[in-house]
């Protein structure tokens, strides 16, 4: 998902209801969203790893997600089943979109 | 208008109004430095050397200028570089009696697209290798009257040491009246 | 390029729509004015707001609102708070393009009720003059050094169709004064002349020759809306939906100075997906009203043309014969046109929707044209002289 700021990721991870409410801050020191955690989030590192151009980004980690279900990009996860992607945009977040993948 | 869509359309028409009620002056200036690529920075670096450059696609036998390195049409990469004359054709050509703020000018000016020869080649209608660029040596007449369609065109160039790699180093295309 | 055994599951129709004004200054804001034409054009269906499912925005360059992400802003005036909601931008073809997008969110049985709005605001643009914000539609490098003023392109289009097609000015003239004319009949005009004359055009202002400021048509506020549904949802709203028979799109290069200007390919493969869908291979005798795009009017002919309304350079002889009146058999623009409504980029695509809709209905006043009507057609051209989008409607 879209994690721009690093605050956002955790925002959006409980706005997925990946987590509960408040509870994505424990989750993390948990190590639930590192690569080989329960719910590996922004394998790919996202974009402040990635960087950002705009439009451009949310097509990339699809991209990516569907590579690591198909098993062409190694990751570090149990299952790759299924997979949600994110994307948002405005000031602060105005609209947002989500794809779930299936295999 | 019985009967007739749309029904009181609304809306509310104003003349203009001093700020601050009605319009809010919002003052910016951006600039961009916009990348040229490797195409047109080829194209502009022979611009500064006096030459108009352009690449081709071997498949369809499309010739771009201004260059491209992908052929648009057959998606894949150009399969090289020529060099185009600096002489062509006009294809279609206007008098310009405006400014680019939409202020009159002194002297009105032409411009116009013009069809570039190419050693070897000929060029149907619907594509071929062309500028717009400005037109000297034509009068109001010449447009009006569309004498200028078909006329040929030399480009007037800037001397070497005023030319900075940019469209402007060609000052405007001359006609070479008969 | 063509669409071939299309498999769909709704069919879609228009069931409403709305307009505010068109005039060159409108005071209220761009939210305000999508609020305006998407409640009338609820109202006209029946409908409110809990009805819709998703909307769909259409702006044009954001430079003319200066408003950056403008599907954004516009969407609270346009219904789309806590709804999925788009923005889509094809320059001028924007307008035609809404109700396309409209339709995809329809026919795929994602959404039952669809509202599209279309919205400009070019008086924001103000200085020195709402022409310079074009100056960005330029290629950066080889064509904004020049200094270009945007109306030298249509004037280089139109000389070149003069050229080809042996067509003068006066013929050329009579669009616009048919247009302004006509406009007279509809009550979101900005400029209505029921008094204007070929010689008028003729002698207006000569701003790149040969385009002269009355064959232009004027910068616009304005906005509009229409109201799509599925086939069931359609009959249950209202006894006369306006089906969406074809839609097409199309976009050419940018390299506009490499391509023949005398004859626009993009509208024609626009209206060649279109044509197919709707099972159309007669046009000139299947479209019974047309509304082509027309901010210029030498660009009524061409895009005539491009339609496969006219064969090519016939369309100023069918306009000298008057088959394009509105009493004519095949009437060209009888809302009046962008020369004669007016031109808020996006939102005057939507408007020619609008008037087939209504046209096709019956429920145009006095603007309604003369022979019956079962098919009609709106078209909207846009960006660099590049995109076409077409839309077929009718019963």
């Amino acid at each position: 998902m879209d994690n721009r700021y690093s605050f956002k990721e955790l925002q959006h991870i409980e706005a997925l209801r990946l987590a509960p409410r408040g509870m994505a801050k424990e989750l993390l020191a948990d190590g639930a969203f590192c690569p080989g955690g329960r719910l590996p989030v922004n394998l790919s590192g996202g974009a402040l790893a990635e960087g950002v151009p705009f439009e451009v980004h949310g097509l990339a980690r699809l991209s990516y997600a569907v590579g690591v279900m198909r098993g062409e990009i190694k990751a570090e996860v149990d299952k790759a089943e299924t997979a949600v992607v994110h994307s948002w945009r405005g000031v602060p977040t105005t609209t947002s979109v989500a794809a779930v993948l299936r295999i | 208008m019985s009967g007739g869509r749309p029904v009181n359309p609304r809306g509310t028409k104003y003349e203009k109004v001093e700020f601050p009620v009605f319009e809010f002056p919002v003052v910016g200036k951006a600039r961009y430095s916009y990348t040229t690529g490797e195409a047109l920075g080829r194209f502009l670096a022979g611009l500064k050397e006096g030459k108009i450059l352009g690449t081709y696609c071997a498949k369809c036998g499309r010739i771009f200028v201004p260059p491209r390195i992908y052929c648009s049409y057959c998606f894949k990469e150009v399969d090289g570089w020529l060099e185009a004359k600096d002489e062509g054709v006009v294809v279609t050509a206007v008098m310009s009696y405006i400014s680019a703020t939409r202020a009159r000018l002194e002297k009105p000016v032409a411009v116009g697209v013009i069809k570039l020869d190419v050693p070897g080649r000929q060029f149907n209608d619907h594509f071929f290798p062309g500028l717009m660029h400005y037109i000297c040596g034509a009068s109001e007449d010449d447009v009006k009257s569309m004498r200028i369609f078909g006329a040929k065109v030399k480009a007037k160039w800037k001397r070497p040491e005023q030319r900075t790699g940019s469209i402007t180093d060609i000052e405007c295309f001359e006609v070479v009246w008969p | 390029m063509t669409i071939r055994n299309l498999n769909f599951k709704h069919r879609v129709a228009v069931v409403g729509a709305g307009l505010t004004l068109f005039r060159s200054r409108l005071l209220e804001t761009p939210q305000e004015l999508a609020w305006l034409a998407a409640k009338q054009a609820l109202d006209e269906a029946g409908l409110t707001l809990k009805d819709i499912d998703c909307v769909v925005i259409g702006s044009a360059p954001d430079a003319f609102d200066g408003v950056h992400m403008k599907g954004e802003y516009l969407a609270e005036g346009a219904g789309g708070v806590h709804k999925p909601t788009i923005r889509v931008f094809v320059g001028g073809a924007t307008g035609v393009f809404v109700p396309i997008a409209a339709w995809w969110h329809v026919a795929s049985g994602l959404c039952k009720r669809v509202l599209a709005v279309a919205e400009e605001k070019m008086s924001h643009a103000a200085k020195p003059h709402t022409q310079y914000v074009f100056r960005y539609i330029w290629d950066p490098i080889v064509e904004k050094p020049l200094n270009p003023n945007l109306i030298w392109i249509f004037a280089m289009e139109m000389h070149r169709y003069m050229h080809k097609c042996g067509v003068k000015k006066e013929d050329i003239a009579l669009v616009s004064v048919k247009n302004k004319r006509n406009a007279c009949g509809h009550p979101s005009a900005q400029l209505c002349m029921p008094n204007i004359t070929v010689d008028d055009v003729l002698k207006s202002e000569v701003l790149v020759w040969p385009v002269q400021l009355l064959d232009i048509s004027p910068t616009s506020d304005g906005a509009a809306a229409v109201v799509l549904a599925s086939e069931e949802e359609a009959r249950r709203i209202t006894d006369t939906p306006v089906w969406i028979k074809g839609i097409g799109w199309t976009l050419d290069t940018t390299h506009w100075t490499n391509r023949d200007l005398a004859y626009p390919e993009y509208v024609r493969r626009a209206a060649e997906m279109a044509y197919r869908m709707a099972g159309i291979d007669n046009p000139r005798k299947q479209i019974d009203v047309a509304e082509p795009y027309d901010p210029f009017d030498y660009k009524e002919l061409h895009h005539m043309e491009g339609l496969g309304l006219a064969k090519k350079c016939e369309a100023p002889i069918l306009t000298r014969e008057g088959v394009t009146q509105r009493d004519g058999d095949l009437p060209i623009n009888p809302s009046g046109g962008l020369l004669g409504v007016g031109n808020p980029i996006s939102a005057a695509g939507l408007m020619k929707v609008a008037e087939i809709f209504w046209q096709v209905r019956g429920e145009a006043g006095e603007r309604q044209v003369k022979k019956p009507v079962y098919t009609g057609l709106a078209q909207a051209w846009g960006d660099l002289m590049q995109a076409g989008t077409v839309i077929v409607m009718g019963i």
